[in-house]
């Protein structure tokens, strides 16, 4: 066996290099599907909606996919509008059904693919900003992909692991003056070079291919050739390169960040030939610049970080304003291509000095001669590198009750009221008049008008309530913009009066981590708009203006349901009740997903208590009826035309149209 | 023993590389410290007459010192008509009016916004605020006393205790504070020194095979554990004290002002609903003290990983990345309200605001006990846990027993 498979043997196997370069390939799989949130949540949820439109507006943004999108926009709003006058006319007799279905057909042809329009149109915006270098693309997979500008600590770890013990391990047993006795003594270092390298190279490179792959899986990467502006991560870029090539130069910059972290280590190791020092100087190398520094300053730095995060190479400037003066601030300034080339240039004889000093260092001739030099360059490089980096809840709880968004809060006995001065929330009791804080927390809005309550939702003996609490830290522009808004939903057990938060989620899409940005995409959005809730054992329910958003309790999990939001939502623990398109109240089984539509019940507004449905009917002079929850036994319940219905348990509470007066009817009539 | 904790904590410490560290990431703190001042502040300007820096600090003997009805009514008089004529955004964008302090109207107005309308009101007000959530509270334990919950009657009233009287009655510069609170870069550079000097308490006798000579030797096993124990303790003592020093040193010198030192914490506005009533000098103190019980039980546990190694690469890496999933569990969960999850963390006790900046409340057999008080039990206990593992675990000096050694030292006699 030839002296390079020794090493390779010794390498791979006894330092288990292969070993930790399979548990870094695999965890960073893990990782990446664990940790993976596409940019843009609705271009996914709406994906075949919105592939309809891109597949007519591909690519370069031309003066017809301009004008086809504004027209489209035009031709929507209009459909809209059309449609809720066409829905009047039919319900007031003023059209035929035939005309109706005729007419409604063709506008739910326009209709169809909205959501996915919103989507665009968004896209469509950003282009105009600059149509020249932004094309129309399904963009989710290549942000994924190449929009990724933090550091891959599993990666960094794997490379102190792999490397660390190549000179080590020799140094640790005395084996280094052994070596160097040898024949071959000097090509042994060469040997051992040219295989860590080998190893952090495919090391890299399998995860690489596995973002790759995983994002071409999971989102598609088309149109590689589209220019990179085209994502908004880019959108400052002067640099002319295409979104494929974007994936090449970052993966090479980021492969050759992994050779100089490697070559790095080897250096400090032998010189200092010590396993704490080479892994603390590798360390510091690494994190301290990554979070003591700012961008702009990291990216222009010798060191192997720049190269390792790679992405901001290719970033534009980045400019905030500054919420107090007004002021604009560089957050990011550019990397020219001249600068870029430079850092490289520098890196790489950085690169070559460090593996000739490597190389020299176990020449048995050189040895002799500087041996009394050991100690004093060690030191002096750790601190010229370091230097470099300083510069610059329980079952059975939610199974029977029943929740209207329209009605008014009566829960046990409290009604829940707001004071119009303070706006603070409170409950009344209902006997007594007695009146008590609906947040038992005396600290809460205390101190901050950020702290507010934003829904209820009643299921006996429980009221769950929904806040937001925004907190701004040091606010100023750059890494210190750390503000976070966070929506919870409490339980409060109207019994004993015991709060517990059963749900609680951060919302920003922006993060800072020790100064270090990230962003962990736009899914939680949808919870600082929510105007009212309702839960049962699995899942939360948030009502929102575009509709509801389903949250499983256990894993966090998000299902948007297609259902509009216009008018009364009701839930009976199992089953959603709303009013479709067209106002035919419609059943959706939350379970099932099934849905069922009750055709003879055309509603202006309705709600239901455990047996019945409660309704304005459309189609029969605005009279109030009720009927079961199957559709059957319907009764008039008012014959006075009405504007509304609301119920609790014991009555029904209408508004009449003409008179405007509320009328209260008991159900026991 | 103290002669061996001395010799152990000379013979793990006291080495060339341990210094030029120290003094390296003091340089790099101090660095950051500096650029924390320039990047962050507005008063960053300079020194020039008409520099933010320059009018802010002779406006301040004006208004310095506790709040009064004049000085509430002087500054108003000076700042209303300015957010008066700015307010339609139609004033002049001169940069060199004469008739301003700053060189302009908008400058003016921000600078007397930022620094003295705002933090005098938030001053003014707090009494207010503290004094409806002191009523709250207590009308909360008044009610919960009717429903037999003593735990939520306790609590409350540990909050009515906490926020009557709560009052800032005098005005003081507050900025240095807030940036001063709000810095956490040096945890990280204490954190990285104590795990390299940590690392080789064990691992360097093994690498050397000391370890089994050790041993032998009357004072070895135990005796030398313990030791190694206390001396890392000392060390990591050391570590934390010294970057506290540094890092309200360093504010100081770098925003040019001790001023406000002795200010309520609570009138920093993050610590509005501040865990405790204490100036900002003793809270100074007190976070000093709460790192350092956080990073000794951090350094117990690497301590304890890397007994178990011949050589450094493992525990260090392992280490290292337990830390990190420490700090990023740590930092995600530091808005949560789930305070058991900020109590198991070492990192809360590193970066105490998150315990210190909000009255939170676990239950304990009935009894409330604060968040920042639960923390820091819980790392006292896990790290006198971790010594016990590691005195049972550390191999006994058998070969060597005391009353063999009595018995050899009478043959010799």
């Amino acid at each position: 066996m030839s002296g390079f498979m020794y090493e390779i043997k010794k390498i791979m196997l006894h330092q288990k290099g292969l070993c930790y370069i399979v548990l870094v390939i695999l965890l960073g799989a893990i990782w990446l599907v664990a940790s993976d949130n596409p940019y843009n949540s609705a271009m996914e949820q709406y994906k075949s909606e919105y592939e309809w439109y891109l597949d007519k507006v591909n690519g370069y943004c031309t003066d017809e996919s301009s004008l086809y999108l504004e027209q489209e926009a035009e031709r929507i709003a209009d459909a809209k509008k059309k449609q809720n006058y066409l829905l009047e006319s039919y319900y007031d007799g003023k059209i035929s059904e035939s005309e109706y279905k005729k007419e409604s057909q063709e506008i739910e042809n326009v209709l169809e693919h909205q959501n996915g329009f919103e989507v665009i149109y968004q896209q469509y915006l950003y282009i105009c900003e600059n149509a020249k270098n932004r094309y129309f693309l399904h963009t989710n997979g290549w942000t994924g992909l190449l929009g990724r500008g933090t550091l891959n600590f599993v990666l960094f770890l794997g490379i102190l692991l792999i490397v660390t013990p190549v000179f080590c391990s020799e140094y640790s047993c005395q084996m280094d003056a052994l070596i160097l006795t040898s024949k071959k003594g000097r090509k042994s270092s060469l040997h051992k070079m040219l295989i860590v390298i080998s190893g952090v190279l495919l090391m890299c490179v399998s995860m690489s291919l596995i973002e790759y792959g995983f994002y071409s899986l999971k989102y598609g990467l088309p149109n590689g050739n589209y220019p990179i502006q085209s994502l908004s991560y880019f959108a400052g870029s002067n640099k002319s390169i295409t979104l494929f090539e974007g994936y090449v130069y970052i993966g090479l910059l980021r492969l050759f960040g992994s050779v100089f972290l490697t070559i790095l280590l080897m250096f400090i190791s032998v010189l200092a030939k010590k396993y704490a020092v080479t892994l603390l100087a590798g360390a510091v190398s690494v994190i301290i610049p990554y979070v003591g520094l700012s961008k702009t300053i990291i990216y222009r730095l010798p060191l192997p970080l720049p190269f390792l995060l790679g992405t901001d190479f290719f970033a534009g400037d980045i400019v905030s304003s500054d919420p107090f003066t007004g002021e604009e601030k560089i957050v990011f300034a550019e990397i020219h291509t001249i600068t870029l080339l430079i850092l490289f240039s520098v890196s790489v004889f950085l690169c070559i000095l460090a593996a000739a000093w490597i190389l020299r260092s176990n020449s048995n001739k050189w040895q002799m001669k500087t041996r009394k030099m050991r100690n004093v360059p060690t030191l002096a490089i750790i601190l010229s590198f370091v230097l470099a980096m300083t510069g610059c809840s329980d079952n059975g709880k939610s199974q029977n009750f029943i929740y209207n968004s329209s009605a008014e809060y009566d829960c046990m006995g409290y009604e829940i009221t707001q004071d119009a001065e303070t706006l603070d929330y409170y409950l009344k009791n209902t006997s007594t008049g007695e009146m008590l804080h609906l947040v038992r927390s005396p600290m809460f809005g205390a101190f901050s008008d950020e702290e507010k309550v934003c829904a209820f939702c009643v299921c006996s003996p429980y009221l769950y309530y929904t806040t937001s609490v925004t907190e701004s830290y040091v606010n100023r522009i750059g890494n210190y913009n750390s503000s976070i808004t966070k929506v919870s939903v409490i339980e409060l057990n109207l019994d004993t009066f015991e709060e517990k938060i059963v749900f609680e989620q951060i919302t920003n899409s922006g993060r800072s981590l020790f100064g270090i940005d990230y962003e962990t995409g736009d899914k939680w959005k949808f919870l600082e708009f929510h105007y009212g809730f309702f839960i049962n054992d699995d899942s939360i329910f948030f009502i929102g203006n575009d509709g509801i958003t389903e949250v499983n309790r256990f894993t966090k999990g998000i299902t948007k349901l297609d259902i509009p939001t216009s008018g009364n939502i009701s839930f009976d623990g199992e089953n959603i009740f709303y009013k479709n398109e067209q106002s035919v109240l419609t059943r959706y089984h939350v379970l099932s997903g099934e849905t069922f539509t009750y055709e003879k019940v055309v509603a202006y507004d309705f709600c239901i208590d455990e047996q019945s449905i409660y309704y304005v009917s459309r189609t029969d002079g605005n009279r109030v009826y009720s009927c079961n929850k199957d559709g059957n036994n319907k009764r008039l319940m008012s014959g006075t035309p009405a504007m509304s219905v609301t119920c609790d348990a014991g009555n029904i509470y209408i508004l009449a149209k003409e008179s405007g007066e509320n009328i209260v009817l008991s159900k026991s009539r | 023993m103290t002669r061996l904790i001395r010799y152990e904590f000379y013979k793990l410490f006291c080495k060339r590389s341990i210094l030029v560290v120290l003094i390296l990431f003091s340089m790099i703190n101090l660095f950051k410290i500096n650029n924390e001042f320039h990047s962050y502040s507005y008063l960053a300007d300079g020194n020039d007459s008409r520099s933010w820096n320059s009018v802010y600090w002779q406006l301040y003997e004006k208004y310095r010192g506790e709040i009064t009805t004049d000085k509430i009514n002087h500054l108003l008089d000076l700042y209303q008509p300015l957010a008066d004529a700015t307010a339609d955004m139609t004033a002049s964008t001169d940069t060199d009016d004469p008739n301003t302090m700053t060189g302009n109207i908008y400058s003016d107005e921000n600078i007397l916004e930022k620094y003295y309308v705002q933090p005098m009101e938030y001053f003014y007000n707090y009494r207010t605020y503290a004094s409806e959530v002191a009523k709250k509270a207590k009308e909360n334990a008044a009610f919960y006393k009717e429903q037999g919950l003593n735990f939520e009657v306790r609590k409350n009233s540990v909050i009515y205790n906490l926020y009557s009287g709560r009052n800032i009655p005098a005005f003081a510069y507050q900025e240095m504070y807030n940036y001063y609170l709000n810095y956490d870069f040096s945890n990280i550079l204490v954190l990285l020194l104590c795990l390299y000097g940590i690392i080789s308490t064990f691992v360097y006798e093994k690498e050397t095979q000391m370890d089994m000579l050790l041993l032998t030797n009357p004072n070895g096993g135990k005796k030398t554990v313990l030791a190694k124990i206390v001396a890392v303790t000392l060390f990591v003592i050391s570590v934390v004290m010294w970057f506290s020093v540094l890092d309200y040193l360093g504010f100081s010198f770098s925003f040019g002002t001790m001023e406000g030192y002795n200010l309520p914490l609570y009138a920093i506005s993050n610590f509005s609903a501040a865990a405790v009533n204490c100036n900002l000098w003793q809270y100074v103190i007190l976070s000093a003290i709460t790192k350092a019980i956080g990073i000794w039980t951090m350094s117990m546990v690497f301590l304890l990983v890397s007994m178990f190694w011949r050589n450094a690469l493992i525990p260090f890496v392992a280490d290292f990345g337990a830390a990190l999933c420490l700090i990023i569990t740590g930092a995600s969960q530091s808005y949560s309200s789930n305070i058991w999850l900020k109590i198991i963390n070492p990192y809360s006790l590193l970066t105490n605001r998150i315990l210190f900046g909000k009255t939170e409340f676990i239950g304990f057999a009935g009894y409330p006990i604060q968040s920042f008080l639960a923390a820091i039990i819980f790392a006292v206990i896990v790290g006198m846990a971790v010594i016990t593992v590691m005195v049972i675990l550390f191999k006994k000096n058998c070969h060597c027993r005391d009353r063999r050694i009595k018995c050899l030292d009478s043959c010799t006699k």
